[in-house]
């Protein structure tokens, strides 16, 4: 099953509005200039403890069937996934290590084999369900903003 | 009231992952730290949390603020019933949960024996006593509770046994 483009385009605008709401409390720059049915990506910058900023893609394909796979990437994009675009304190596969992360699935790569795709919105143990894009930003936000240095 | 005399809060788990949700609930559209005060049944030796109440606090600085208006409505939701103010929790935004100086001059809950609870990272991942910061007011201040158990018990708060969903 696959989720038509125009479909996670709507899916990913309706939420727009409460992620830019949070980003800009947060102090977070948000990208969405690019943002269309044949390029279902986003951008946000974050900055941890340091001030030291972090760049963050959320590729949006088969949104909201299943979660977008969030990589950290270079400021002009043009690499991905490397140990040092990466914040400390993240998983060292490197990965966001996060239901709401494709890549965090073992059939996408990831260390998590116990995860299903299509359960992404479960919430993990006592924890609240961080079912959409806005909580992903904040969780992100919260994680990246207390680390120091880069993984490597 | 001496540390030997202080009651023993119980919460249930489902009391205290509520606690954390509405913690969470504080950082939706802001990175903002939440506060939940806890009311419930005292008695010398123990007491249970009942009640949560979120008060109209002011989180637009990204930490809590509370007002004495905000916190006399709070209050009145135990006007005449047998609860009884017991502490409260509040959250952090990353995995540290010491008492701040802050912390201990504007806590509502200043009298000995108030109970407070300090949860990491907003309360996303819900309400664990072993990553929670756990403070206790005892002579007149704040203190780190090192033997928690003495404190702070979660308890269930319903078992199911059956082996078939009855949802099925």
């Amino acid at each position: 099953m696959s989720v038509p483009a125009d479909v996670s385009l709507q899916a990913v605008q309706a939420e727009l509005p409460l992620l830019l709401a949070y980003a800009d409390s947060a102090g977070l720059a948000v990208d969405v200039t690019t943002l269309a049915e044949d390029n279902l990506r986003f951008f946000i910058r974050f900055q941890n403890a340091n001030h030291e900023p972090f760049y963050v893609e959320f590729d949006c394909r088969e949104y909201p069937l299943h979660p977008p796979t969030v990589e950290f990437v270079n400021e002009n994009r043009s690499e991905r996934g490397l140990k040092q675009l990466y914040p400390q304190g993240f998983h060292g596969t490197p990965c966001i290590c996060m239901r709401y992360n494709r890549k965090a699935y073992s059939e996408r790569g990831g260390p998590h084999a116990d995860w299903r795709l299509l359960d992404w919105r479960l919430p993990t143990g006592n924890g609240i369900a961080i079912d959409g894009l806005p909580l992903m930003v904040s969780d992100l936000d919260s994680k990246i903003r207390d680390s120091s240095g880069r993984m490597s | 009231m001496k540390t030997d005399q202080m009651p023993l809060v119980y919460i249930t788990n489902e009391v205290a992952q509520d606690t954390a949700r509405l913690l969470d609930s504080f950082a939706r559209t802001r990175p903002s730290e939440g506060v939940v005060y806890w009311f419930g049944i005292e008695d010398r030796s123990a007491a249970v949390v009942t009640t949560l109440v979120v008060p109209n606090a002011d989180t637009t600085g990204g930490s809590i603020a509370t007002t004495p208006e905000v916190n006399a409505e709070a209050m009145g939701v135990i006007v005449g019933t047998s609860l009884v103010y017991l502490g409260q929790a509040h959250s952090h935004p990353g995995p540290h949960v010491k008492h701040s100086c802050f912390d201990d001059a504007h806590t509502f809950a200043r009298f000995d024996g108030a109970i407070s609870v300090v949860v990491p990272w907003f309360g996303r991942y819900g309400l664990s006593l072993d990553e929670c910061g756990i403070y206790r007011h005892m002579d007149g201040r704040f203190r780190e509770v090192r033997n928690v158990a003495s404190h702070l018990h979660i308890i269930p708060g319903f078992a199911d046994f059956r082996s078939i969903d009855p949802k099925d």
